[in-house]
């Protein structure tokens, strides 16, 4: 029994490996296009981060927030949706897969289905986007507080791929689903890159508890800010619990999957 | 008769954009969203300042302000992609050989369809807007002259997308171009948040671009209007879509000669 666990895990890393060197590869093969988007990415949050600059320009601070904490947020959007979308770019392809018939490719390989599918796309943009939140990282978070950033980081990226999983899956159960799955992860995505300390009442409730979305990225720069520990664990369990919400509503969906009995390359 | 083929285009994109209103409802969930996001925003600045009015603007007309910015926007759909697609993929050649002007085919298509997708927004929008900070202080008398700014500002941001599509051709990666010129509108263009809020150099910078006749002047003609700001806006929106046509339709002629089919 432990050795089968022992070997599915062994064979899912050299998956795993396998698809970052094909990835890495097609980077290599097709650079032009790769320095393109990692750049507009990097630009792209950039001109974001001129926007908050000239806001707070003008109101320096919101509910006490001040630029620099909205540069934290940034650097926790960006590493986590980056790495989200680096290591795990199809997740944003899951409801397409689902309503074009194409999981077959998926199932009909001996391999992890909700990992190989995770896995096997790259989005370049989100290169740009590690690039950046690196670098305002870099600039901005203190030595001494380096080991918690990276730990809230890794937290970020999950909850980034299970809100993927999560909205894309919808599609298992409604059908031609894009535009609602894409809408879902947008407002997830919309509410990790602005401040997130202005909300109260029920609307805080609903974001940070039923919905966790203000976890992504607002817990984070609140335990930067003033740590504490309950908060802490708080984020873990609430991120583990995601975790097994998302793995098992996608499985609950496969066994609606309906095979497209369509014969395409997967090249 | 020449212009009539382009009418019926509009007309049929118009009709179409009626299957796809619980698509256009959708993706107008998101931009409600986002105006729940600034109505909580602003409220905590305008608490904080303790003023009702934060640079010749009241909250609510802060919210109905982004409110109209956000259904000229979004709108017509991401054109940069979409011509840029058709350029990359060669889907192009399929327009070229029919009896009308591609850019000009795209424009009545693309006006038909965002005409619905325009008053879902608003709806949309809106109704958020409405809930959360209640009705604009607002003359219905100006709804005309509202429309035509806020035309003239889909027409321009139309012109602006294609402009971009078509340089697809050299740039070959059209998604790029879209992502830094939606960005641009959200900051040059006073898509977010009114350019009065900003640093008077950098408003005085943004007001020569072409970028806030798509978005700032409409919408703050809708919350602030005065008839002067209005003729000045139209007259300012007409030479940037004039100009914008003519270096979309040149880069698209030089496109046109560059475009080889190899049947299939």
């Amino acid at each position: 029994m432990a050795d089968n666990i022992l070997s599915e895990i062994k064979s899912n890393f050299s998956m795993i490996k396998q698809y970052w060197i094909i990835n890495a590869k097609t980077a290599i093969e097709y650079k032009g296009s790769f320095i393109l988007q990692t750049i507009t990415m990097f630009l792209n949050d950039l001109l974001w981060i001129t926007f908050w600059w000239l806001f707070f320009g003008r109101f320096p601070l919101i509910n006490d927030w001040t630029y620099n904490d909205i540069l934290l947020l940034w650097a926790f959007g960006s590493i986590g949706f980056g790495l989200s979308g680096t290591f795990f770019g199809n997740k944003m392809n899951i409801s397409e897969l689902i309503a074009e018939g194409k999981m077959d490719y998926y199932l009909t390989l001996p391999k992890n289905v909700l990992l190989h599918t995770l896995i096997s796309k790259v989005n370049w943009f989100a290169c740009g986007d590690i690039l950046f939140g690196v670098i305002i990282g870099g600039l901005i978070i203190k030595p001494e507080q380096l080991p918690l950033a990276l730990f809230l980081m890794i937290l970020s990226t999950a909850l980034f791929t299970v809100f993927g999983i999560i909205s894309g899956s919808l599609a298992f159960f409604i059908g031609n689903s894009q535009r609602i799955s894409k809408t879902v992860y947008d407002c997830v995505v919309g509410l990790s890159i602005y401040p997130t300390n202005i909300y109260d009442g029920f609307a805080r409730f609903i974001l940070f508890v039923i919905i966790p979305a203000g976890l992504v990225t607002g817990v984070p720069v609140e335990l930067m800010r003033n740590f504490n520990i309950d908060q802490l664990i708080l984020m873990i369990t609430v991120t583990i619990v995601f975790v097994i919400i998302a793995i098992l509503f996608f499985y609950a969906g496969l066994k609606k999957y309906e095979s497209g009995n369509q014969i395409y390359v997967n090249a | 008769m020449e212009l009539l083929k382009y009418y019926y285009i509009s007309k049929i994109n118009f009709k179409n954009s009626f299957v796809y209103v619980a698509d256009s409802f959708a993706a107008s969930l998101f931009i409600a969203f986002i105006t729940f996001i600034f109505v909580n925003i602003w409220s905590v600045v305008f608490n904080a300042s303790g003023s009702e009015i934060i640079n010749g603007f009241t909250l609510p007309m802060m919210i109905w302000y982004l409110v109209m910015t956000e259904s000229i926007i979004t709108s017509q759909g991401k054109i940069t992609i979409q011509i840029g697609q058709e350029i990359i993929r060669g889907d192009i050649a399929n327009y070229l050989n029919k009896p009308y002007n591609y850019l000009v085919y795209k424009y009545a298509s693309t006006i038909g369809a965002s005409v619905t997708s325009f008053f879902i927004t608003m709806f949309c929008a809106g109704a958020v807007a409405l809930i959360m900070i209640g009705p604009l202080n607002f003359d219905f008398t100006i709804i005309p002259f509202i429309i035509i700014t806020a035309f003239l500002g889909i027409t321009l941001h139309f012109t602006m997308m294609s402009t971009l599509g078509v340089l697809a051709l050299w740039l070959e990666d059209s998604r790029a171009l879209d992502f830094l010129y939606q960005k641009i509108l959200f900051v040059a263009g006073g898509m977010l948040v009114p350019l009065d809020v900003f640093p008077l150099w950098f408003s005085s910078i943004c007001v020569l671009l072409p970028f806030s006749y798509a978005a700032y002047y409409p919408a703050v003609l809708f919350v602030r209007f005065s008839f002067e700001l209005f003729i000045q806006t139209i007259l300012i929106q007409l030479f940037w879509i004039i100009v914008t046509s003519l270096i979309a339709l040149v880069l698209f002629n030089i496109l046109s000669k560059r475009v080889s089919i190899n049947g299939g």
